[in-house]
């Protein structure tokens, strides 16, 4: 067996089914062996596209995801999905050929650093010069991908390498030291801080609140999350990527918080005197002014990751954890029915009037996407694009796991929503899978109609066409005094015809009284088909928080645009 | 100013690996003294100023795969014998 094969058999025995990537010439003896392999690769057509489509399948999953490139463009190709990948924690395994051990750092055709350029957006990476080095790092790099805060491993592979015979009694074992911290708990900073003090804390609270992450459906820990819920009552909000922990109409639950957060949510943050931060990194989408977030609240921060334990916010206990072992600990015999009535009364104040479709006018994005939620099954998959429809999406659609939300929340990867939808449909073959673009985003990976045309990839697309890069656009409007800078689409092409072009089925929504009847339509399409949205392009995204500013002094849509 | 000794795996970029960390987490690197340990490892010696506390930094180099072990040597003791505070063993 080679390198090559090796590498094949290892992602066989890993009972790995499909991966994604795009060959070239250093890679070349790993795709040969591919034809012997029951292993399934499917072709994108960029290899960015490749990676995103591996990065839905892992998070659709909660698995991890095999990516495969070349040497020099290939791997350069790669570098914004890793980076995607490692911001949002995705586990991902991503093999690039290299040129021959023997012409390294000759800048030979196709060379480039991949090992230099992939320090800052892996979570590991390693050249692997050594055919005996093989096994070890690919069996450690699986691991390490997924353990403590999962995220994407690089292996850059030599041609030669790759075509090595590999002897049974010539492995070497991993020379790597374990160091990952794994599920077990740890208390930072030397203080024993035991849960007991985190109970005593909410028995003492009048208005805790607890903040979910994403980490918490990454640690498989929904179910302890509900658990705790209902047993504490804590009103509780989320992150984007927290999205689908706790059932959107669960009377305590408020939301999303952040910059486009629910009022609700982002009130209930800033008055909580506790704030029980689960699985989560605090960013600044979510915190808005940090010196302003949360003012009256104690913080209690359990994550993973010991270094994002106090990393923007100070802590009163921060506990480096497993969530999935911490939240089943936590108790409290008050009930807080003050507060969840406080709460309460917001959310319903604050409540999102949907359009009831029967007034000819243009379709309302918001309107369009919470029917498109009540539309589809509870175990469909949504991945979006970056903008204002991806927002929207979050606001107005509802998820019963993060898993079925698709978003590119850490790097807010325009052209992120094609490909990964692809990935998710490969994993989840039964599920229906949306994806949901910007006129502006879906131009950024449309190249992967290729991909949904090869293998009849039954995905359904929706474009949010406001002909502008919207959420440039509102923000020109709302900070930069209305001047528009290069962000008029008006001249984008006929997306209905590009989609038919590619053997999807295509049609326009360009009345709101037919929303229902084009969602139907879209759902019903057997094969993969794009619904092209005409919407207004002056339609903005509330409420917003301008930046630098406190998330309760977020802007609400002005009566007039109503 | 903040002195670090790190023990490392011997692998290639490991120092860009330390560099990029300290850089990128906003501090400065005053010096780097590198020696060989055993047949596989490296001691670093790195001081470092930023206005950050330490633990910002020594929390992300501890994720670093080719990380043994991290000690913070505390510079405020006596020179001759500093206080070696143990943020992780391997
Ligand atoms: C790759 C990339 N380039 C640039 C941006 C900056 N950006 C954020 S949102 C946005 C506009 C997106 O427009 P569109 O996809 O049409 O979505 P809309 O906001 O109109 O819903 C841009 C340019 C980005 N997020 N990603």
């Amino acid at each position: 067996m080679n390198g090559a094969q090796y590498i094949l058999h290892f992602l066989e025995q890993k009972q790995v089914h499909s991966v994604f990537g795009y060959p070239g010439g250093a890679i070349m003896p790993l795709y040969d062996a591919m034809l012997d392999s029951s292993i399934k690769h499917y072709l994108a057509r960029h290899e960015q596209g490749a990676a995103f489509s591996a990065i839905g399948y892992a998070r659709s999953t909660n698995s991890v995801g095999v990516c495969i490139g070349t040497s020099g463009p290939g791997a350069t190709n790669l570098i914004t999905s890793l980076a995607d990948a490692m911001l949002d924690s995705v586990p991902l395994l991503v093999i690039t050929g290299q040129v021959a051990t023997s012409s390294m750092g000759s800048d030979a055709f196709q060379e480039v650093d991949v090992l230099g350029l992939s320090l800052s957006v892996c979570k590991h990476s390693e050249l692997v010069t050594d055919i005996r080095e093989l096994p070890a790092a690919l069996e450690y790099s699986w691991e390490l991908a997924q353990e403590g805060r999962p995220g994407p491993i690089l292996l850059d592979v030599p041609k030669d390498v790759l075509l090595t015979e590999l002897n049974d009694t010539d492995i070497k074992q991993s020379s790597g030291t374990q160091t990952s911290t794994t599920s077990e708990m740890q208390v930072i900073d030397g203080h024993q801080q035991p849960v007991s003090e985190i109970n005593q804390l909410l028995e003492q609270a009048q208005k805790p609140l607890l903040y979910v992450g994403g980490g918490v459906a990454m640690a498989g820990a929904i179910q302890e999350l509900n658990d705790f819920i209902e047993r504490s009552h804590l009103p509780s909000v989320s992150t984007l990527k927290g999205l689908g922990c706790v059932p959107s109409a669960h009377p305590y639950y408020l939301g999303m918080l952040g910059m486009h957060g629910l009022p609700g949510a982002n009130i209930a943050v800033q008055e909580c005197d506790l704030l029980l931060v689960v699985g989560a990194r605090l960013d600044d989408r979510a915190t808005g002014k940090l010196d302003e977030f949360a003012p009256h609240a104690k913080v209690v921060h359990v994550d993973i990751d010991a270094a994002e334990l106090g990393k923007r916010r100070a802590t009163h206990i921060a506990i480096q954890a497993d969530v999935k072992q911490i939240l089943p600990l936590l108790t409290t015999h008050q009930d807080y029915d003050e507060w969840n009535a406080h709460l309460r009364q917001i959310k319903a104040e604050k409540a999102v009037q949907y359009s009831d479709f029967s007034a000819s006018a243009r379709p309302d994005a918001p309107s369009v996407l919470h029917c498109l939620s009540e539309k589809l099954p509870k175990n469909a998959v949504v991945a979006c694009d970056v903008g204002q429809h991806q927002m929207w999406v979050a606001q107005h659609m509802q998820f019963t796991t993060p898993c079925n939300h698709l978003t590119s929340g850490g790097l807010g990867t325009m052209g992120f929503g094609l490909p990964a939808a692809i990935g998710a449909k490969v994993a989840r073959p039964q599920h229906t899978v949306v994806s949901v673009s910007g006129d502006g985003s879906f131009m950024m990976n449309v190249q992967e109609l290729g991909t949904l045309k090869r293998y009849g990839i039954p995905v359904k697309i929706i474009i949010m066409d406001n002909q502008r890069l919207g959420m440039v656009k509102q923000w020109q409007e709302l900070f930069h005094e209305e001047r528009y800078s290069e962000t008029n689409l008006s001249c984008n092409p006929e997306f209905c015809a590009l989609a038919q072009v590619f053997g999807l089925t295509a049609r326009e929504l360009t009345n709101n009284n037919q929303t229902e009847e084009a969602l139907n339509w879209l759902l019903e399409q057997e094969g993969a088909a794009l619904l092209h949205v005409r919407l207004d392009e002056q339609q903005n995204v509330w409420p917003i928080v301008p930046p630098n500013t406190a998330n309760h002094k977020m802007w609400e849509q002005p009566s007039c645009n109503a | 100013m903040q002195c670090l000794k790190l023990e490392v795996n011997n692998k290639p970029a490991i120092l860009e690996r330390v560099l990029q960390v300290v850089r990128y987490r906003g501090f400065e690197l005053i010096s780097l003294q590198v020696s060989p340990q055993g047949m596989d490892m490296l001691t670093v010696f790195i001081t470092v100023d930023g206005v950050q506390p330490i633990s910002k930094l020594t929390n992300q180099l501890n994720k670093l795969y080719d990380l043994a072990g991290i000690i913070h040597l505390n510079l405020a003791q006596s020179e001759n014998a500093p206080h070696e505070n143990a943020m992780r063993t391997a």
